[in-house]
């Protein structure tokens, strides 16, 4: 296996320091390992906002982004690109970290 | 009416040429259900299984999962679904108390199934029965593949088993640390069945959902609720309830007319506005037990879908599936009006009861008690609490005549209908699942890192109920991190009941008796103010 890239490597310390999850390794299987679960999951969202800027409306979401460390970097990295080069624009859903919590 | 549940399946069978189970991207008509369950059957029982055994499920809810349940009941054996997610140690302690030789398993559990099969308890004494596809990937022996179980009779078996008998056993969390087995019988399932699918005006043309994992008794009504009438079940896959849109899509996509969960993951669905308005056309009911559904989002859901039936159904796991039902006439107007809990299912009984057993007055809190055909026999192999659980009725000189005592807080309101009010002691409800926090405190005790623990519970207003919160002091000279205490903690305990939120304290907060004060602690997680002696 590759070494971890180092936006792989920060998604992994939120894992660790936000969501007090250590996850094995990069290609971890979340769904499969029940790590991911929906408390989870919108702490997750909430924590790659305010880290990497990206705003993720829900209609954008797939399953396989959020499957491993992995494809969650890669998912980030788009919109990190994605953010770069356009406007910032609203999706007809609301973002994640702006629903109202508790 | 059919004696045993698994009847319902061979009657269908012969009537109708139909589709009853869909999901895993298979469809399986009732005619293949009832021949894979008859083959299986045949095979367990020649592999040595008796009447009356225990045989444990391990596998994801799929159609092979419903072929493999079906298959444990037409061999006379009890029914035993383990939560695929695990962890091996729970699982372990489970089979252990349930006595359980047998595991049949699918899907990604090798590592799980490979833990159990090795745990020095078993001495090798379980065997395993392979349901998935091809062979499984894992340093164990499979006694059986699926292959083997295509090679049997595929007729209808004679049955020892009645209604009064035992179909499953259903694990809840103790507050002990071990999980209670709650027994169930055909006769209880049936009645309830009987009851809501009259009730609800279940036909062969419904598409119900299939959403509780099958370790949480809901989905028996699921899966026999559709087999009653010949109705198909759609399972919806479990990662679909991280993804509030996908939860929405399938509903629409797979047209069902029912959806039945719990609460939580339909105010996960409100939250993000995923449900259009006159969504989900061919919807007729929809229905939710096991906690409180807040009534902001009900309203909701109720001004979404007014083509569509609301209905509580509130009742324990040892009252079978659902004791009591309410169904919303019309869409609350007051936020902050409670949704009754209603009356009770045919056959059953509610009782408002003091500390003495006597009824208390009309509009006075009491515990509710729950009599009728629901009852289960008891906790597996623990008379004691059994006996503790369901007294005997008072002035009843009937031994049979019992009452289950749920721990609830209830009242009967002014309207006669019956309202929950809350829980005496420290079990709790998140996401709809049933938690004694002092399962989870036992657990923490048990590791070496930590010292001394309060867990408590923090009610929110999302989508979540309650979360579980943890403050902790590490044992001298451990790592102690909440990192390294969950990682441990989640070797011992379902996922579920992980705490959501850690502290780190010096010592804990403690009251003038000297016992750990754990309102405080509820206190400084909700907010108010830190507690006495953190360094957070």
């Amino acid at each position: 296996m590759a070494e971890p890239s180092a936006l792989e490597a920060r998604i992994r310390q939120v894992f660790r320091d936000k969501l007090k999850l250590d996850v094995p390794s990069v290609d971890t299987d979340l769904f499969e390992t029940a790590a991911l679960d929906s408390m989870v999951f919108v702490d997750l969202l909430l924590h790659l906002e305010r880290e990497f800027g990206v705003t993720v409306a829900l209609e954008d979401i797939e399953f396989d982004h959020f499957r491993s460390i992995e494809r969650i970097a890669e998912f980030v990295a788009n919109r990190v690109a994605w953010a770069e080069d356009t406007a910032p624009r609203r999706g007809r859903n609301q973002s994640i970290a702006d629903a109202p919590r508790e | 009416m059919p004696e045993l549940l698994q009847e319902w399946v061979t009657l269908q069978a012969e009537r109708q040429p139909g589709v009853a189970v869909v999901g895993n991207n298979e469809r399986l008509t009732y005619a293949r259900l009832e021949e894979r369950s008859n083959q299986l059957a045949r095979l367990l029982k020649e592999a040595g299984c008796k009447t009356g055994d225990r045989v444990c499920l391990l596998m994801p809810k799929s159609p092979t999962a419903i072929v493999s349940l079906l298959g444990i009941y037409k061999a006379d054996c009890l029914y035993v679904p383990l939560d695929p997610a695990g962890p091996a140690a729970r699982l372990a302690r489970i089979i252990e108390s349930c006595g359980a030789r047998w595991i049949l398993a699918a899907g990604p559990v090798s590592g799980v199934l490979g833990a159990l099969v090795d745990d020095e308890r078993f001495r090798g004494s379980i065997s395993v029965g392979w349901m998935g596809d091809g062979a499984a990937h894992g340093k164990f022996r499979t006694d059986f593949t699926r292959d083997d179980v295509e090679s049997y009779p595929s007729a209808v078996l004679h049955y020892d088993h009645g209604g009064g008998d035992p179909a499953h056993l259903l694990f809840t969390s103790g507050s002990t640390g071990t999980p209670k087995g709650v027994t169930i019988t055909h006769a209880s399932v049936i009645r309830f069945v009987q009851w809501s699918t009259k009730y609800f005006g279940m036909a062969a043309s419904d598409r119900v959902s299939g959403h509780s994992p099958l370790h949480f008794d809901l989905s028996i009504f699921d899966i026999f609720g559709a087999f009653a009438v010949g109705a198909e079940l759609h399972l919806v896959p479990p990662e679909l309830n991280v993804l509030p849109h996908k939860l929405a899509e399938f509903i629409r996509s797979a047209e069902l007319t029912q959806w039945f969960s719990v609460p939580s993951v339909l105010t996960y669905m409100a939250k993000f506005d995923v449900v259009r308005v006159d969504d989900f056309p061919s919807l007729k009911r929809l229905l939710w037990c096991g906690e409180v559904f807040s009534t902001p989002a009900l309203i909701h859901w109720m001004r979404r879908l007014p083509h569509v039936t609301f209905t509580n159904l509130y009742g324990p796991t040892e009252a079978t599936i659902a004791s009591s039902y309410y169904t919303v006439a019309r869409c609350p107007e007051d936020e902050r009006a409670p949704v009754p809990i209603g009356r009770a299912c045919d056959g059953e009984e509610l009782l408002v009861l003091d500390e003495g057993l006597r009824p208390v007055r009309p509009g006075e809190a009491g515990e509710l008690h729950i009599a009728g055909v629901g009852l289960s026999p008891g906790y597996w192999g623990d008379p004691e609490k059994t006996r503790a659980a369901f007294p005997r009725r008072p002035g009843s000189a009937d031994p049979g005549d019992r009452l289950y005592k749920t721990g609830d807080a209830a009242k009967v309101g002014a309207d006669g209908l019956v309202y929950f009010l809350g829980r005496a002691d420290s079990q709790i409800k998140s996401r709809g699942y049933r938690i004694e926090l002092e399962e989870i405190e036992a657990a923490l005790n048990a590791l070496p890192d930590v010292g001394e623990c309060a867990v408590v519970a923090v009610q929110t207003d999302g989508f979540e109920g309650a979360v579980v919160c943890c403050a902790y002091v590490p044992a001298p000279g451990a790592d102690g991190s909440p990192l390294a205490v969950r990682q441990a903690l989640s070797a011992a305990l379902p996922t579920y009941m992980l705490p959501a939120r850690w502290r780190v304290l010096d010592r804990l907060p403690r009251n003038a008796n000297g016992k750990i004060d754990r309102r405080h602690v509820t206190e400084a997680f909700a907010g108010h103010g830190a507690p006495a002696g953190g360094v957070g």
